[in-house]
């Protein structure tokens, strides 16, 4: 595919944009001022990016809990960011966090955090917008861990069944919390999940932003024909499963940015690279998008900051809890 | 005025419902040409066609998301489990599902209905025989809608599957061919909304689904001797109408509950913990319940583990 400069620039902001979002929530956990479970997609960004590039303005994603870089890219800053933060100014009130986040506004279809249960729903949706005619497909993000789960082989089964406008991205990063993949499932490629479904699948490098984003345009075409398929993307989780594991199950091992290490698998560096050689960006360029995603970073964040938490009233308010009281007693 | 059974019922309001709405469908197994395995979706594949019925293949925890998934996007579901004891494998769909709503901050809409046949189903066994209420009582956001009549049944699943809340709404096979008056024109009965199924004055007894029926047989009985019961059909066990509960109560201030799940953990624990915090003082004598012995239902036997109008006979004398 041939992409203009300034196109590639874009993805570049994107995958920077995203590199620093995660770096950003690293730095507030290691305040200790946030709580909860943060699982940080730092060394995943191209696959992620790649997802969310080659979605068109009228597609559904289903993230999974480790894609704040996609996210980032794909929905409000200030809703998402705030919605990390717990505060009621985030687009579920603060009742989410990023496990269960969904976005009407930005076609974002609610996590599950049921790891495998959003397949289904997934599908279920995919269905349900093409009875509605619309012009649209749902990619639905799932971990290499999940793909051990029933439901989403389920999932996939009514997906082929009734030729639902879906396409499956498998995020393969290597581990399932503490598991290596091999001891997940013997397949070589969890693109072949689908095999018994009839799907075609696709694995491919997931540091490479642009073989991502290339191989989901081509599945987004085919699933908008009818035929569900498998995109997975293969790369390596950089830190814990979540900020706080000691990852002892391989030596305590986490990989950071800036060693020789890192920079084998750095997708931004990587990415950096090719656009300096192929001559579609000049260091200053970079910078100058980098110092950008900072920017902007630093606005959405202030917002969030800036929100308020709930107040026992907002949390115990049964409205969001039930659509309709006919009467009786519903508490 | 015409009499049906209550599996005419079901599918007569569904009917209606698909007829009136349609961004109404109905998902279970075996809903194609079979008509379903109790006859309650009989006719409306061919009604409706392939888009709006679906078959699903044996899969409930992935056709149960599916279901909640296209709920999410804007369609109303009616997900049919074949045997009520199958919802063991879409637990999550159903309960988890219900805090869609909550979870987006009051923004999405599960407006699903979930139709699942429960009871005694002779010789069914240890699992396609449970009543299972009990199991979903504790998952904020869900409603669980229980009736005991043909009438009540059409009346409370239009108004399940209007509702934009994820409803459980639980069929009685022993019921299904139960026939009573349903009139021609629409009707719609509200949730939480209790009935006096019959008046009385010494003993109040709170029956639930095939118990109702229990319960009448055993007061006729009780008449005979002089013990004049109220029977009382909650109808839907969330919302709950503790109103209807604490009046009967402040009339006779005894009262049984009745239920075929087993008693520990039945939904009888929870409506006598509600008449104890709201209604204490209106008590002359504890709270008895009534129900399934806390063993699994055998293939032969299973009416020794199974509660009975003696029981509850024996249950009301014991307070009066």
């Amino acid at each position: 595919m041939e992409y203009s400069n300034e196109k590639l620039q874009n993805i570049y902001y994107q995958l920077s944009l995203g590199r620093k979002y995660d770096e950003k929530v690293l730095a507030l956990v290691n305040t200790g001022t946030l709580p909860g479970f943060f699982h940080l997609s730092i060394g995943e960004e191209a696959a992620q990016i790649g997802v969310v590039d080659a979605m068109g303005p009228n597609d559904y994603l289903v993230p999974t809990h480790r894609f704040h870089p996609g996210l980032v890219n794909r929905m409000d800053h200030n809703d998402m960011t705030a919605e990390l933060l717990g505060k009621t100014t985030g687009i579920c009130k603060g009742k989410a966090f990023t496990f269960h986040i969904s976005s009407d506004k930005d076609r974002i279809l609610a996590v599950n955090g049921m790891i495998g249960a959003g397949t289904p729903n997934a599908v279920g949706y995919s269905w349900a917008i093409k009875q509605n005619k619309e012009d649209a497909v749902v990619v639905c993000v799932l971990g290499d861990g999940a793909t051990a789960e029933g439901n989403v082989h389920e999932g996939m089964n009514i997906a082929s069944i009734l030729k639902c406008p879906i396409v499956f991205f498998i995020e393969n990063n290597g581990w399932a919390m503490s598991t290596p993949t091999c001891r997940e499932s013997v397949l070589e490629n969890l693109a072949d999940r689908g095999k018994g479904y009839n799907m075609p699948g696709v694995t491919v490098d997931g540091t490479d932003v642009l073989a991502v984003r290339e191989a989901m345009v081509n599945a987004i075409a085919l699933a908008k024909k009818g035929q569900p398929n498998i995109v997975e993307a293969k790369l390596t989780r950089w830190r814990g499963h979540f900020e706080g594991d000691p990852a002892t199950y391989r030596d305590g091992k986490i990989i950071v940015a800036n060693t020789e290490e890192g920079d084998k698998i750095d997708p931004v560096k990587i990415f950096a690279k090719y656009l300096l050689e192929k001559k579609a960006a000049t260091k200053q360029d970079l910078e100058a998008l980098d110092k950008k995603a900072d920017q902007d970073i630093e606005e959405m964040f202030t917002y969030a900051i800036n929100g308020p938490l709930p107040t026992a009233k907002d949390t115990l308010d049964y409205d969001q809890v039930y659509a309709t009281n006919l009467g009786g007693s519903l508490i | 005025m015409r009499q049906i059974m209550m599996l005419q019922a079901i599918a007569e309001a569904q009917a209606e419902e698909m007829q009136r709405d349609s961004s109404i469908f109905l998902m279970g197994e075996d809903v194609g040409k079979w008509g379903g395995c109790f006859g309650t979706v009989s006719g409306l594949y061919t009604k409706f066609g392939p888009d709006r019925v679906i078959e699903a293949p044996i899969s409930e925890s992935g056709y149960a998301n599916f279901c909640l998934g296209a709920a999410m996007a804007g369609k109303r579901p009616i997900c049919e489990m074949q045997f009520a004891d199958f919802a063991i494998l879409a637990v999550d769909p159903i309960g988890n599902g219900a805090k869609q709503r909550y979870c987006s901050g009051g923004r999405l809409k599960t407006a699903m209905t979930v139709r699942a046949p429960q009871g005694i189903c002779p010789n069914g066994a240890a699992t396609h025989s449970q009543c299972i209420e009990g199991w979903f009582t504790n998952f904020p956001g869900l409603k669980i809608v229980m009736p005991s009549n043909p009438y009540d049944m059409k009346g409370l699943l239009k108004t399940a599957i209007r509702d934009d809340d994820m409803v459980l709404l639980l069929e009685h096979k022993g019921l299904l061919a139960m026939k009573g008056e349903v009139p021609e024109e629409e009707y719609l009965i509200p949730f939480g909304q209790g009935k006096v199924v019959k008046e009385g004055k010494d003993v109040t007894i709170v029956a639930i689904q095939a118990m109702v029926h229990m319960a009448l047989e055993a007061a006729a009985e009780l008449a005979k001797v002089g013990i004049d019961v109220e029977v009382i059909d909650p109808r839907t066990i969330i919302p709950l109408d503790e109103a209807i509960i604490g009046k009967s109560i402040a009339k006779t201030g005894k009262v049984v509950i009745a239920h075929e799940a087993p008693v520990r953990g039945g939904v009888g624990g929870e409506i006598s913990a509600v008449i104890s915090e709201k209604f204490f003082k209106s008590l002359k004598a504890p709270i008895v319940r009534v129900g399934a012995a806390n063993c699994p239902l055998p293939y032969m036997g299973e009416q020794d583990c199974l509660p009975h109008k003696e029981d509850i006979i024996k249950a009301v004398k014991k307070l009066v």
